[in-house]
């Protein structure tokens, strides 16, 4: 409690001064809150930062005009989404007054809390919130770089990248094996691998019937594992094989050339290769110092400050939020939550007691939906799930149950890109 | 003139603050920290068919806590809705859809 009266002593400090003011326009606002990242996590901090308290100045930068959503790409490579779906509009965000700047950060400066855009441009905050997402560790896989990539894609980050995986499948022989390569977690959308798998199949049943998916994996254990297995088992007998790191699953090396991969055990040559490469936090979280050797950034379980540097709050697949999982649905939620905690905090008010949720479908066919949930709240300073709620959906349900929950995906995307986006 | 705060000298006081881990007491969550999550999946924005996630506009208090009962007994037809409404208190679902009700009645007719 002691520690509760300092904050409110210290925060009511803050509130009694006066209003800042914005440098460029001169316009009164209560605080200015700079948020990077207008993914899943940056767009819906700022969104709800606005809607809390319309007196704070809120900046979203990101260098991309356009976004591309990620959750829905997996639909695109399987052939059955369009890739216009993924395209994601900004200007929800404008009409709820974000102010937007489409530039690279290069620096930030916690001590004088200024981040410096490429430009040389310098931008005071009176809070920070990094939602870079995830970068790539290229050469994990070793062998694996961008050159790699454009023979081997990892379609891991909507995009060209989506299209190419989705294009080699179409161009690939009646027959073909085709491999993805997972990561050791932790990485961005854990059921991702094996929702993809699926609708590879689904594409292949319905196209190349002969052909084979080859998981090589390098951990024993996976999302919804049960619901896939019992899936794959009713709608793909035989054509997905999954190779655990128990079993030599972990992919060490790759060669592009000759579209080989290398476990420790064998050497896989296949006709399409998805190599799902090992991540960090995005690089910006990185060289700002905010990352732990992990690679990923630790941060207060409650307001998501960072726990490397004071007034920077770290939302989305960057932070360290076990057991939350890197998702848009969790990112979205922890953004939620930081809002909240920001508008209190330059208010003069102690945060309140967060609710953080996840809630992620994975489509195994067309009409054959599955999903996994999860409810925590915060105990000790610990992200814990609430025990006896969550979980994911029945073993051997009904086939009207299996389309209810696919019909439910596509409407929780819609749902959820116009819940972050406006 | 007034002086941002990131401009003046409270950034020292700033740097002192502990981090904000309120320790052992009790969990209590914030209405809207609850109630906000349920628009990753009900937006009040987006036009809903036959087959969606159903939207929750136009409906009452009473009528959103009485599903929201019947979703942690264990019915109501749902899909996921048992699953989450397990994960809180009668009290907090009772917050909930008080919040609910009282903030789309005040959101506009649906655009799109």
């Amino acid at each position: 409690m002691r520690r509760r009266a300092f904050i409110q002593l210290t925060a009511a400090l803050m509130g009694a001064m006066p209003l800042s003011l914005r440098a460029d326009d001169e316009t009164r606002a209560k605080a200015r809150i700079v948020i990077i990242g207008g993914g899943f996590a940056g767009a819906t901090c700022a969104r709800y930062l606005r809607r809390v308290d319309p007196a704070i100045h809120v900046i979203l930068i990101d260098e991309q005009r356009k976004y591309l959503a990620c959750p829905m790409s997996n639909w695109v490579i399987g052939g059955v989404g369009r890739m216009e779906r993924l395209q994601v509009n900004r200007a929800g965000l404008a009409r709820a007054g974000v102010e937007q700047i489409h530039d690279r950060v290069d620096a930030v400066d916690g001590l004088n809390r200024q981040v410096t855009l490429a430009g040389g441009r310098k931008l005071g905050y009176d809070r920070l919130v990094m939602a870079p997402g995830v970068d790539f560790k290229w050469g994990s896989p070793e062998g694996y770089d961008e050159a790699a990539a454009l023979r081997m894609p990892h379609a891991w980050r909507a995009g060209e990248q989506t299209v190419l995986l989705h294009k080699q499948l179409q161009a690939m022989k009646d027959g073909g094996v085709v491999a993805i390569s997972v990561p050791a977690a932790p990485f961005r959308c854990p059921p991702g691998p094996y929702e993809r798998a699926s609708l590879i199949a689904h594409y292949l049943k319905t196209h190349k019937p002969r052909s084979k998916v080859l998981i090589l994996d390098a951990n024993d254990k996976f999302a919804k594992q049960a619901l896939f297995k019992e899936a794959w088992s009713t709608l793909y007998p035989g054509m997905i094989e999954w190779v655990p790191v128990t079993e030599g699953g972990a992919v060490r090396r790759v060669d592009a050339k000759t579209m080989t991969l290398y476990t420790e055990l064998e050497d896989h040559k296949v006709d399409v290769a998805n190599v799902i490469p090992a991540q960090t936090a995005g690089r910006l979280a990185i060289s700002a110092g905010l990352a732990e050797d992990s690679g990923w950034c630790a941060a207060d379980s409650s307001i998501f400050e960072s726990k490397r540097m004071s007034g920077v709050h770290v939302i989305g697949d960057a932070c360290i939020a076990n057991p939350m999982p890197k998702s848009a649905s969790a990112a979205n939620s922890q953004a939620k939550n930081c809002a909240l905690a920001i508008a209190a905090l330059v208010s003069g008010v102690a945060p309140g007691s967060p609710s953080l949720h996840n809630t992620c479908y994975s489509l195994v066919a067309p009409e054959y939906g599955i999903s996994v949930n999860e409810i925590f709240q915060v105990i000790d300073g610990k992200i814990t799930l609430v025990e006896g709620a969550g979980g994911i959906s029945p073993l051997n349900a009904a086939a009207e149950f299996r389309a209810r929950e696919a019909a439910y995906d596509r409407s929780w995307y819609e749902s959820i890109v116009a819940d972050s986006f406006g | 003139m007034p002086v941002p705060i990131y401009r003046s000298g409270w950034l020292g006081v700033l740097l002192l603050l502990p981090p904000p881990v309120y320790a052992g007491e009790p969990v209590q969550r914030g209405t809207e920290a609850l109630a906000f999550n349920c628009y990753t999946c009900h937006a009040p924005q987006v036009r809903r068919k036959d087959g969606d996630i159903p939207s929750l506009k136009g409906k009452s208090a009473e009528v959103l806590l009485r599903k929201l009962h019947d979703f942690k007994s264990g019915g109501g037809n749902a899909t996921l809705m048992n699953r989450i409404a397990k994960g809180y208190s009668d009290e907090e679902l009772a917050r909930i859809a008080n919040f609910l009700a009282d903030d789309l009645a005040k959101t506009g007719p649906k655009r799109r």
